[in-house]
């Protein structure tokens, strides 16, 4: 009752005191609506806090009648940066195009390829333009990415006056695998599936080169064209899972096509390389597809058209700038290792560097920008007059990383040069009893060439150990130098922490190998007495290749003696050639030959050439089929002891889950 | 025709040439119907595997000598096929199981299990099958594990025999649950007249002192001293007493090796051992067992104030060796390393002597 009587009273005050609460509101919101007029004024206030309203204020006023207009600008000037210059404001404020494709080569002089590949192109083009054989004529363009290989195709067109068309992947196919597999084998089908068009990419890859060979374009404008050329630079996706089908629309190609068919495909740095998978050597031969391989543009080459360039657009082009110093532009086409296009960008990325300067500014906020942009410019130029920066500052903007062939890296560690240590006055000497570990100063960090060469602390050790005794004179030393790989291979050896500990195993190895060499501990000494000598590829990875195989053989070959691996090996093949008895299994015959059959010839390993960019590519290729499985297994054998203390301690879980297993 | 060594093979029981209060032992132990699971261990070529056909034989007759070599195909749990090969009768089954690197736990279980769940339907057998797994000691830890359950659950239906050269490898809970049979290497007179009866029973008998010599070369291994034996029979038919006894390429090419650093210590000679070093590698004799005979070849040459020296560097990279991954790296530490002790040893005794 009570409680009802309080409830029934409050509500009776909320009824009370809820109209002069709205009211209140009411007018709070009055008079906040009130000063409007006033903010604006306010506002005015605020912006001209701003070191740039006061000139835009000024601007404004001077342009009173276009009222409207002016609120743009006003928004739109401080953020453009536009400076109200006649000269300049004819250039752009900034570019809408890279420069590799603003200065795409119009002939074939501008061209940067060697003058033979250009001319083994043109006249096979020539050749198959004009004849009428019955094959269809097919190239392959290989090379590294930005050598040239597309433009060349590009100038040869039009040099040639044919009409060039290019396939390109169709971005919205709905693929289905289904009815692609139902309708490869038809020529023609028109791929309507079920009421939509949606056709596979391999579909339309192959009507795109039935119609491109069969149906020339529209003559609208008139520039009459003489052949066509068609060129495929980007494949259908599913080429690369499944490269037959590819090779049977290019089998039906070389029997109905009739225009010339350029593929390109660019060397990748890394892995397996499509070219063998889309264009294995079988086919090659099978469908006459020539091969014409680009190598990276030459230095002096690039250099030229480098120079071409930035003079160009420093007279020309959207900025104003100074003409790059030769030393900036011979930095960068170093650091493309022959790649023009990612050169050029990094040109154009260089010069935009300076641009800044060039732009008056009219704040102050500006001005010292400017001022800051001035001194690294600045900086920088003092920087290249000495040319041993130029590389690292210039790496920084577009260099390639690929920046020290493993041949020179190699060379660095292993001739190990040395500086004097009259160069470093804050050097602390050796107590007496230690004079035999003395050393002058390294001229090289370890490490950054390691990282340099692109290569696994793992595969550098094994070139080192490939190497590093002809460099040796004193056995002492090579004690110390073999253990140290010893050191760095053992450090490596837990599976889990080897990802961590690779790095310092390379740089106990490297730092071990450097010191240890004690006929070169002197800056005097280095250089002298040991000339030049061949450097070597690792044979351990092939080493280890044969030896599991003629493993695999051995036990294949001889299962039925059944008896471990080990006796296998060491006792019962190597006696069964010196007994006569009779194998049946002519395989076994040739096996114990092999096997038993010690060279005292002494093989050499392949040797390793200056600028051999493939050799790193390569031996990680041919180490890979080797080398991954390899370590793979030693991989996975560590997993399962790692694995197992795991075990061992979660045995009774294991066990009753084992146990179920068994039951059913 | 096929080797001395298979064809001269003892096959029960009675027959064996020497053990023989071991060989009375597992008689009685088989003729009582049925015995525990058996870890057979000892060196290499000490007949291990004789043994246990022969108590195969004893327990299920002749049947166990009619083998066929299987291929078995499994599926690992992440969907990885392998395949290994067996070689069974109609009572056992024989398997090594580490073929197949670290999935042996696999083939352990999946084995075992078929082989334990298909019981024989003749009344007349025994009610047991034998799995004989050989090289026990090279099993991963995992495998070892499952290994032991798996004892215990088909106790009823089948009997292990594991076969290894020593136990140290194999863990704890299997060696409880096995009766352990170690068989030694057998000596050199035992060696020497079993020479000589083989090679009477095949009609081209051997004079003592080569047998002996065979013997000793053999380093005590029965299977090796008849392999050799059949080799100097096929290089000169009548046996000589001063014939030379061959030996297989690889140890001749290994001492080659060795006298090789023992003349000259420099670093342009260990980069002609690290080229034979390779030879070898891939010749597919293991890593270790280059090292041992290093090491043994090397020794030879040495003082005997040298010899705890070089053999301490040899523990110490033979370790290494098993740990890492590069076994040339440490190969050449090591012959790097005698290198260095050995022309040091070299250069004071000349110094000495002037």
């Amino acid at each position: 009752m009570w409680s009802d009587n309080e409830s029934s009273r409050d509500s009776v005050v909320d009824l009370t005191d809820s109209p002069p609460l709205k009211t209140k509101k009411r007018k709070r919101d009055t008079f906040t609506s009130k000063p409007v007029p006033k903010k604006a004024s306010s506002s005015q206030w605020v912006t001209s806090a701003f070191g740039d309203f006061d000139d835009f204020a000024g601007f404004g006023s001077s342009m009173q009648p276009a009222a409207k207009t002016k609120q743009s600008k006003l928004v739109t000037k401080p953020l453009s940066q536009c400076p109200p210059r006649t000269n300049v404001s004819k250039r752009p404020s900034y570019e809408d195009e890279l420069w590799s494709d603003k200065h795409t080569p119009k002939s074939v002089s501008d061209l940067a390829v060697h003058k033979k590949k250009i001319e083994e192109l043109q006249t096979w083009l020539q050749r198959h333009l004009n004849s009428k054989s019955m094959r269809s004529p097919m190239v392959l363009l290989t090379g590294p990415a930005g050598a040239g290989k597309s433009a060349l195709v590009q100038v040869l067109a039009k040099e040639l006056n044919c009409e060039l068309k290019e396939w390109s992947n169709p971005i919205a196919a709905a693929y289905d695998e289904l009815s692609f597999l139902d309708r490869r084998n038809n020529w023609s089908d028109y791929s309507r599936v079920e009421g939509s068009y949606s056709s596979s990419q391999l579909s339309q890859f192959q009507q795109f080169l039935l119609r491109a060979d069969k149906y020339n374009s529209l003559d609208i404008f008139g520039n009459g064209t003489q052949g066509k050329i068609i060129l495929v630079e980007e494949f259908p996706n599913i080429v690369y899972k499944d490269a037959t089908s590819f090779h049977d629309i290019l089998r039906k190609y070389s029997k109905v096509g009739r225009c010339p068919l350029i593929f390109i495909i660019s060397d990748s740095s890394s892995g397996e390389s499509n070219e063998r998978l889309l264009f294995p050597k079988h086919l090659q031969e099978e469908l006459h597809i020539e091969n014409i391989s680009f190598n990276p543009i030459a230095a002096t080459t690039m250099l030229k058209i480098l120079t071409k360039i930035a003079t160009e657009e420093a007279a020309h082009g959207m900025h104003k700038f100074s003409v790059p110093s030769k030393a900036v532009i011979e930095s960068i086409s170093m650091s493309s290792a022959g790649d023009i296009r990612g050169a050029i960008n990094a040109l154009q990325f260089a010069c935009l560097k300076d641009t800044h300067d060039l732009l008056p500014t009219t704040s102050k906020g500006r001005q010292s920008k400017k001022k800051t942009s001035g001194e690294t410019s600045k900086s920088k130029r003092a920087g290249n007059k000495s040319s041993a920066d130029s590389d690292s500052t210039l790496a920084a903007i577009g260099g390639r990383d690929t920046s020290l062939f493993l041949f020179r890296a190699l060379g660095k560690i292993l001739y190990c040069k040395r500086d004097d240590p009259s160069n470093h006055p804050g050097l602390a000497k050796l107590p007496p009893h230690l004079g035999e570990h003395e050393r002058d100063p390294l001229s090289l960090n370890p490490e950054d060439v390691i990282e340099k060469c692109n290569l696994s602390g793992d595969y550098f050790n094994a070139y080192l150990h490939q190497n590093y005794l002809e460099f040796f004179s004193e056995i002492s030393d090579v004690v110390r130098a073999s253990e140290y790989l010893s050191d760095s291979d053992f450090m490596t050896f837990e599976w889990s922490t080897r990802s961590i500990l690779e790095e310092y195993a390379s740089s106990i190895a490297t730092r071990g190998m450097l010191h240890s060499n004690s006929s070169r501990s002197k800056h005097s000494s280095t250089g002298s007495g040991l000339g030049w000598k061949p450097l070597h590829k690792p044979q351990w990875y092939s080493t280890c290749k044969t030896e599991r195989q003629n493993c695999e053989t051995a036990r294949h070959l001889f299962k039925s003696y059944a008896c471990p691996p080990d006796v296998l090996q060491t006792e019962l093949v190597p006696f069964l050639s010196l007994i006569d008895v009779t194998l049946h299994d002519p395989g076994q015959i040739s096996f114990i030959n092999e096997i038993t059959k010690f060279s005292n010839v002494k093989i050499r390993s392949e040797k390793l050439d200056e600028k051999d960019l493939v050799v790193d590519k390569d031996s990680q290729g041919t180490g890979t089929s080797g080398e991954t499985v390899w370590s793979n297994k030693m991989e996975e054998d560590n997993i399962s002891n790692s694995q197992s203390k795991v075990v061992t301690e979660e045995m009774e879980e294991e066990e009753e889950y084992e146990i179920t297993e068994f039951d059913d | 025709m096929s080797l001395w060594v298979d064809k001269h093979r003892p096959s029960s029981l009675n027959k064996l040439d020497y053990h023989k209060d071991q060989a009375t032992l597992l008689k009685k132990l088989v003729n009582g119907g049925d015995f525990p699971h058996l870890l057979v261990y000892g060196p290499s070529g000490a007949g291990k595997k004789t043994r246990i056909m022969c108590l195969l034989r004893e327990l299920y007759g002749s049947g166990v000598e009619k083998l066929r070599i299987e291929q078995h195909n499994f599926t690992t749990p992440s969907n990885k096929k392998i395949e290994i090969s067996t070689i069974s009768s109609n009572y056992h089954i024989e398997v090594n199981p580490s073929d197949v690197g670290i999935q042996d736990r696999v083939v352990i279980q999946e084995l075992i299990k078929t082989v334990a769940q298909t019981n024989n339907l003749d009344s007349s057998q025994k009610d047991f099958k034998v799995v004989l797994l050989t090289e026990v000691d090279k099993l991963t830890k995992d495998a070892q594990h499952a290994l032991r359950r798996t004892m215990e659950k088909y106790m009823s239906t089948c009997r292990l025999i594991l076969c290894c050269v020593s136990t140290s490898k194999v863990i704890p809970a299997i060696r409880s649950r096995c009766l352990g049979i170690r068989v030694a290497a057998p000596s050199i007179d035992e060696i020497t007249q079993i020479l000589q009866t083989v090679c009477k029973k095949e009609g081209c008998p051997i004079p003592t002192e080569l047998a002996k010599r065979v013997a000793e070369k053999s380093k005590r291994n029965l299977r090796r001293a008849l392999l050799m034996a059949e080799a100097c029979k096929v290089q000169q038919t009548p046996l000589k007493p001063d014939q030379e006894v061959s030996e297989p390429d690889w140890e001749v090419y290994l001492r080659e090796t060795a006298n090789m650093i023992i003349q000259q210590q420099s670093p342009r000679r260990l980069l002609e051992v690290r080229g034979r070093l390779y030879e070898l590698l891939t010749h597919c004799i293991p890593a270790d067992i280059i090292m041992k005979g290093l090491l043994q070849e090397l020794i030879n040459n040495c003082d005997g104030e040298l010899k705890t020296e070089v053999v301490q560097s040899a523990a110490f990279f033979q370790h290494r060796l098993q740990l890492g991954q590069k076994a040339i790296y440490h190969l050449e530490a090591f012959v790097a390393k005698f290198m260095a002790i050995y022309k040091r040893f070299m250069e004071e005794n000349i110094a000495d002597l002037f």
